[in-house]
């Protein structure tokens, strides 16, 4: 009776997978073994032999129990193949007359749209999220700009009027950290005068739309515009604000250095460095000075470091080292020669004042058969900031019990939304903190329970419409009661309640999510969203 | 009739009352005892439910919603919920399984029920569900229908959701059928299908008027470009409604292969053409018509000269050339339409 | 004198028997279309409308005078209607108060020069303005001129097909327009009008337009009211909708073809009902152009309002009514038992002249009749006896049915005790309630007669939290 199509099934099931794979950094090699065992047997069966034998294949690459880690970005290639034979057929057969290049781009891709226009900005992220491109707004400069270093977009669409600054000016400031992204920053405006279009190209605007825009022509847009990006971003190596390698730069290294280690039976360290108290760097003097405190920060440990060392920019203000042949010992020394000199180093605004910067370390050293270094030294960085910062720490096996921890709240009262909403992220395991989920049915009994700890980092999803108190409410309780920094607030809302989702983000939400959802995208969005606290 | 007899119906009357009164009562007592027994079921289903959704492997919900009693009524909830909350659930697979396995019997016997509700409820399920294995008995339904109430327009919405793309040809048996169901036949149906049918009605002019209007009026609103060429030659139709459908759409699409084409319809005598005429002109910017415009503000149409005004003022000269019609032109209408929208950009909406 | 009197009796209880079998009959006419729907999923029949783009965009009108409490939260809870495409236009009638700051402020609104078509000849507009935030809000200022030429400088203004007049008092559901508009949608503009059902908010919880809990207040004087609702929506006006001579959408929530509005010559300034009197005249227009359009009324509640709990506020009401009504018959008389229009000359006139306008003199001098019967034995005692059976009859047990009925049919209210506490004070009607509104109507044609312009005021708690 049930006419189930199984390839579709097995599609979706691998899809899942492997997104559950992408959320990590690494994967144990059983794992991976297990997955390709069933895999080729379920192809076998299905019909699909093609794939069978190459999972055949694959299998002799991988031993069934090894529980060594295994960083994804090395098992993309076989990732690929395995998708393409599962789906090929299938969008052959839905779409044969499309000779357009594929029509998706990566999926960590995020486009931050600055626009006051509130309406305009939520009928552009509706058309560009029914494509699969997940849109964050801001509707004025401040906020806009705040997101840009958050979020770290991968495309910037600005209206040249906003309320508080000039578009021209926001561009300009943007300009430098968009350039070292290969960032495309789409200038619209509703007047097309020649002369703002020279204007916008001279500042550094990769194009200038007029409004209104031609949606048919503008999602295609904006798609390749992202693969553009994508593409020169997967060919460089380098962060260019710092000259510091980038974060793929250090997969890589760090894949070498561990298979080194382990063959040459020799051992290395990982240093993490973070800039104490950056972000009000930024806030009171601007992300210009920011940028400069990175760039000479980078600058002293890449004169500091012996020339086998690599250094890498890691995340926002976070930075790695990877120290060959050196104890932790050894790590500890040069980390303190750097801090000594960086505590030398003034910054000054103006002529007049200046100011210093300290930074956090941690440190773990490799050993055998050893999967979790990252995250040690990022405990063990963690663990500096807490014991007061401008210090480093090396971890040590007893402060394993320190685990830094995410709060995801969901507020609906619809007890399925939460649910589905939950689940989705008991998948979501990262490596560098813990995941903890709590539900509530409606604004009063989360606002009356004590959900708050000053030390930890909360997402807060909240249901616009709610009986009792409704979450535009809760919000602005939340954010007049508690400090911004640690807790991220994105709406569920429906498309219907636009006016709620403008007053929302006036009032302090980060983000909004549309019901409909795609479930993963909602992981997606969050993990994106909180990833500047744990940076 | 004494009055004894009066006070005795009197009492007759009131008693029936109240009998009916101890009916309802109980009856709304155990009405609501089933709706708290559904909702307890439903509440306690939707953990099991949602980690079935994520990972088919975890079937513990398939045990659970095997032993309760109100199965229907409790995985239809959680369908609809799954449904309405998450995206591209239309396709999935396991919306299908379950909505087929569990509901498929039931739904076959509601199509037949003697309640008109409970079957126009069936058949809005069976499109949330997508349930493609219930279109036999669909099929069969619309054979047996004869007219076209809300419940075979229902049905023929149905049917397109599941992609059956003869719904049009018998949809298109109806002589009454309005535009309105066809547009929304085509907006159920997927992507290679719906390009076929659109196709399909425009290349043949035998289709009824409605259908033919429907499809144009589609492509408008969906804005399907590749469609362009049809619908300009369907500004040559000799039905007016057909040429206004592709007015419309044109408008709606942005764009025009040979402005020429639009000469004609500033000096049609359907009001309705000289005023979409004179809106595309607008939208697509042709300055060409410019003058033409300024003459249709002296239309004898209200809306033909609110439209020429409209688009003038689109133009980046158009507070000038409003300017000197407010003055220079010769007819009092036009002069106070221009003088109305003379400083009025912000009041076009949209 | 005693003949005189014996013969007022045998009037009076036949007409009161008359009437009572007319209700009972006209509901079973409405039953089986209401029974019909009764179990319909009504998110899944609407939720088509919701997406479609084809749905008739529609233009919503807010009356105000000396409205600027609720005019800013009456404006924001209609933002939260589920419509696909809506614009809201409020009309500041002249207003000694702050109503037209208040949502310039609230809206950030920009004045428009706009043009405006002159349908209809209304006082002068003196400034248009538009929101910044939502552009589909805008505010007409225009001298005063009364509800009706505010709504008729509304209808200039709107720019959809189709409109419905909101008042300041009542809260519309969230998808109370959809459920309304679903029958001319779905008769693909047959039908040029339709009124929705109005229920009693007092004792209910209603926020943001989202009804959260219904209840039932705790006053008798309301609780009577929500029993006189049944008995007018379920008994009155569902049967004559369904025969297409339904005379009043007032009271309830209309939607109203604009062309058709417009032709019939928009709404009269000149009464106090001019909802009522609008829907006479566009039936006269449908009839003398014999046209086979229709106005239908849905028995689904779409629209809360609150009732007045004072009778001081009760009394001013239903003053009112009874003269819009009166104004109405009146405007129309040629239409009363004119056979050229149909059952509406022939059947619906008459029965609003005898049954909600006369009605109110019979059952007087009924309680009259009574009252000399027994204590002053102006009749016989046993004829007063009678006459009081059937006026209980008819004052209480038709409203004790009407309750019945409703839980037979809609059943809204949740609990059984619900039931059965408005079951006893339906019961009571005859006693004190009936009484009371017999002796205002009867005012309230004295009144008419004198044709003093008097708008209800009535004192608003708000209703929407």
């Amino acid at each position: 009776m049930a006419r189930t199509d199984y390839k579709k099934l097995l599609a979706t099931r691998t899809e899942q997978d492997f997104s559950k794979w992408a959320s990590q950094q690494h994967i144990q090699e059983q794992e991976v073994y297990r997955f390709l065992h069933t895999m080729k047997g379920t192809a076998g069966t299905i019909g699909l032999r093609e794939l069978s034998d190459f999972c055949e294949a694959q299998l002799e690459h991988f031993s069934e129990g090894s529980e060594t880690l295994l960083p994804i970005e090395s098992l993309k290639p076989f990732m690929a193949v395995v998708s393409n034979s599962i789906t090929v057929d299938e969008a052959a057969a839905v779409e044969p007359a499309s000779h357009s290049v594929e029509n998706t781009v990566a999926k960590e891709s995020f486009i931050l749209l600055i626009d006051a226009d509130a309406e305009f900005a939520s009928s552009i992220k509706e058309s560009l999220e029914a494509k699969g491109i997940p849109v964050v707004i801001a509707l004025d400069g401040k906020k806009g700009m705040e997101l840009f270093y958050t979020l770290q977009p991968q495309m910037v669409i600005v209206d040249l009027q906003l309320p508080d600054v000039d578009g021209f000016n926001l561009v300009n400031r943007i300009y430098e950290a968009a350039k070292s992204r290969y960032l495309p920053i789409a200038v619209i405006s509703a007047e097309d005068r020649i002369e703002l279009q020279i204007r916008a190209m001279e500042i550094g605007a990769t194009d200038f739309l007029t409004k209104p825009l031609t949606l048919p022509l503008f999602v295609p847009y904006v798609m390749n515009r992202l693969r553009n990006q994508e593409a020169i971003v997967q060919g460089t190596l380098y962060d260019d604000l710092t000259g510091a390698g980038n974060r793929r730069y250090f997969n890589d290294v760090f894949v070498q250095m561990t298979s080194l280690a382990e063959r040459a039976k020799s051992t290395f360290s990982l240093v993490l460095l973070d800039l104490d108290h950056f972000k009000k760097v930024n806030d009171s003097y601007g992300h210009p000075v920011g940028d400069e405190v990175l760039r000479t920060f980078s600058k002293l440990i890449l004169n500091t470091k012996r020339d086998s060392d690599h250094f890498f920019r890691y995340g926002g203000e976070e930075f790695a080292l990877l120290l060959p042949d050196t104890k932790a010992q050894a790590a500890v020394e040069l980390v303190d020669r750097i801090r000594a000199d960086f505590a030398k180093t003034p910054f000054s605004v103006g002529s007049t004042e200046s100011f210093h910067v300290t930074f956090s370390a941690g440190i773990s050293e490799y050993r055998r058969k050893q999967e979790t270094l990252v995250s040690k030294a990022d405990q063990a960085l963690y663990q500096a900031k807490k014991n007061g910062r401008d210090q480093t720490i090396v971890y040590e096996l007893t402060n394993s019990e320190l685990r830094r921890q995410l709060n995801i709240i969901i507020v609906d009262d619809d007890s399925l939304v939460r649910k589905l909403v939950a689940k989705q992220f008991s998948s979501w395991k990262p490596a560098d903190f813990d995941i903890y989920i709590e539900e509530y049915a409606d604004g009063v009994s989360f606002v009356e329970s004590s959900w708050y700890k000053p030390d930890e980092n909360y997402m807060i999803l909240l249901d616009g419409v709610m009986p009792k108190m409704d979450g535009l409410e809760v919000l602005s309780h939340v954010r007049s009661e508690y400090p911004d920094e640690n807790i991220v607030i994105s709406m569920l809302t429906s498309r219907t309640d636009e006016s709620d989702v403008i007053h929302a983000l006036k009032s302090g939400a980060d983000d909004y999510i549309v019901k409909p959802f795609y479930a993963q995208e909602v992981v997606a969005r969050v993990q994106r969203l909180t990833k500047r606290m744990f940076n | 009739m004494t009055i004894n007899h009066i006070w005795m119906f009197s009492a007759f009357l009131f008693i029936s009352q109240l009998v009916l009164l101890v009916i309802l009562a109980f009856r709304k007592h155990r009405l609501s005892a089933k709706e708290q027994t559904i909702s307890n079921q439903y509440e306690s289903l939707t953990d099991s439910f949602s980690s079935y959704m994520m990972d088919p492997e975890d079937d513990r919900f398939i045990h659970e919603i095997s032993g309760i009693t109100h199965q229907t009524i409790v995985l239809e909830r959680l369908l609809n919920g799954y449904v309405s909350i998450t995206k591209g659930s239309i396709t999935s697979p396991l919306v299908a399984r379950l909505s087929e396995d569990f509901l498929t019997e039931t739904y076959t016997k509601q199509l037949a029920h003697s309640n008109w509700a409970m079957r126009m409820n069936t058949l809005y399920f069976i499109e949330d569900f997508h349930m493609q294995s219930l279109i036999p008995q669909l099929k069969e339904k619309l054979r047996n229908t004869t007219r076209l109430d809300q419940e075979t327009q229902q049905l023929i919405r149905t049917l397109a959701s599941l992609n059956e793309s003869d719904t049009l040809l018998e949809l298109a048996q109806f002589p009454s059928a309005p535009v309105r169901l066809y547009q929304d036949v085509f907006k159920r149906l997927e992507e290679p299908v719906m390009f076929e049918q659109l196709g399909a009605v425009l290349d043949d002019k035998n289709h009824p008027t409605a259908l033919r209007e429907a499809a144009i009026s589609y492509i408008g609103t969906a804005g399907l470009t590749r469609f362009l060429p049809q619908i300009e030659d369907e500004l040559q139709s000799p039905v007016e409604e057909i040429r206004i459908q592709a007015l419309k759409a044109i408008s709606h699409l942005h764009y025009l292969s040979e402005p020429n084409l639009l000469t004609p319809f500033f000096h049609s005598s359907a009001w309705q053409e000289r005023m979409f005429a004179s809106q595309i002109a607008g939208r697509l910017q042709l300055s060409r018509f410019k003058e033409m415009l300024g003459e249709l503000m002296g239309d004898s149409v209200w809306w033909v000269r609110y439209s020429s005004a409209e688009a003038l003022v689109q133009f980046s000269d158009g507070d000038i050339l409003l300017d000197h019609l407010s003055v220079n032109h010769p007819d009092r209408y036009a002069r106070d339409m221009a003088t109305q929208w003379k400083s009025s950009l912000l009041g076009s909406e949209e | 004198m005693h003949t005189f009197f014996l013969i007022s009796s045998y009037v009076i209880i036949a007409y009161m028997l008359f009437s009572s079998l007319s209700y009972v009959g006209l509901f079973l006419l409405a039953f089986r279309k209401v029974k019909k729907e009764d179990n319909l999923d009504q998110k899944e029949s609407t939720e088509d409308l919701l997406k479609n783009q084809t749905t008739y965009p529609v233009s919503i009108l807010v009356p105000a005078y000396n409205e600027e409490i609720g005019v800013v939260s009456t404006v924001r809870s209609l933002l939260a209607l589920e419509y696909p495409k809506k614009e809201v236009i409020v009309i500041d009638d002249g207003s000694k108060d702050d109503t037209a700051a208040r949502m310039i402020e609230a809206f950030k609104m920009t004045k428009i020069p706009f043009a405006v078509r002159t349908h209809i000849q209304t006082a002068e507009v003196e400034a248009i303005y538009q929101s910044a935030t939502f552009p589909f809000i805008r505010l007409i200022q225009k001298a005063n001129g009364g509800k009706a030429d505010a709504l008729n400088a509304g209808i200039n203004l709107s720019k959809f097909p189709y409109f419905c007049a909101i008042d300041g008092d009542s809260i519309l559901e969230n998808d109370g327009l959809v459920k309304t508009m679903k029958p001319i949608i779905e008769s693909d503009g047959q039908i040029i009008a339709t009124g929705g059902s109005v229920r009693i908010a007092n004792g209910s919880t209603i926020s943001r337009s989202k009804v959260e809990k219904i209840d039932l207040p705790k006053q008798p004087l309301v609780l009577m009211q929500i029993v006189e609702y049944f008995r007018a929506f379920l008994i009155g006006r569902l049967a004559l909708s369904q025969l297409n001579i339904l005379l009043i959408v007032s009271g309830a929530f209309g939607v109203f073809n604009k062309e058709r509005v417009i032709q019939a010559g928009g709404y009269n300034k000149h009464t106090v009902g001019e909802d009522m009197e609008l829907v006479v005249r566009l039936h006269r227009l449908l009839k003398e152009e014999k046209s086979d359009q229709r106005i239908e009324y849905i028995p689904d509640p779409v629209c809360w309002t609150e009732a007045p709990e004072s009778l001081e506020v009760l009394r001013s009401q239903r003053l009112r009514w009874q003269r819009g009504l009166f104004e109405t018959l009146w405007t129309h008389k040629k239409m009363m038992l004119n056979p050229r229009y149909g059952a509406i000359g022939l059947f619906s006139m008459p029965y609003f002249l005898m049954v909600e306008l006369l009605g109110a003199v019979f059952e007087f001098f009924g309680y009259a009749i009574i009252f000399g019967g027994l204590f002053f034995s102006l009749v016989d005692p046993n004829v007063a006896l009678v006459l009081f059976i059937v006026t209980i009859f008819y004052g209480s047990f038709i409203s004790a049915l009407a309750v019945l009925l409703e839980e037979m049919t809609l059943h809204k209210y949740p609990k059984v005790s619900h039931l059965v506490r408005l079951y006893l004070w339906a019961l009571t009607e005859a006693f004190w309630y009936r009484p009371l509104v017999v002796l205002w109507r009867i005012q309230g044609i004295f009144i008419s007669f004198q044709k003093k312009a008097n708008w209800g005021d009535m004192k608003r708690k708000g209703i929407s939290s």
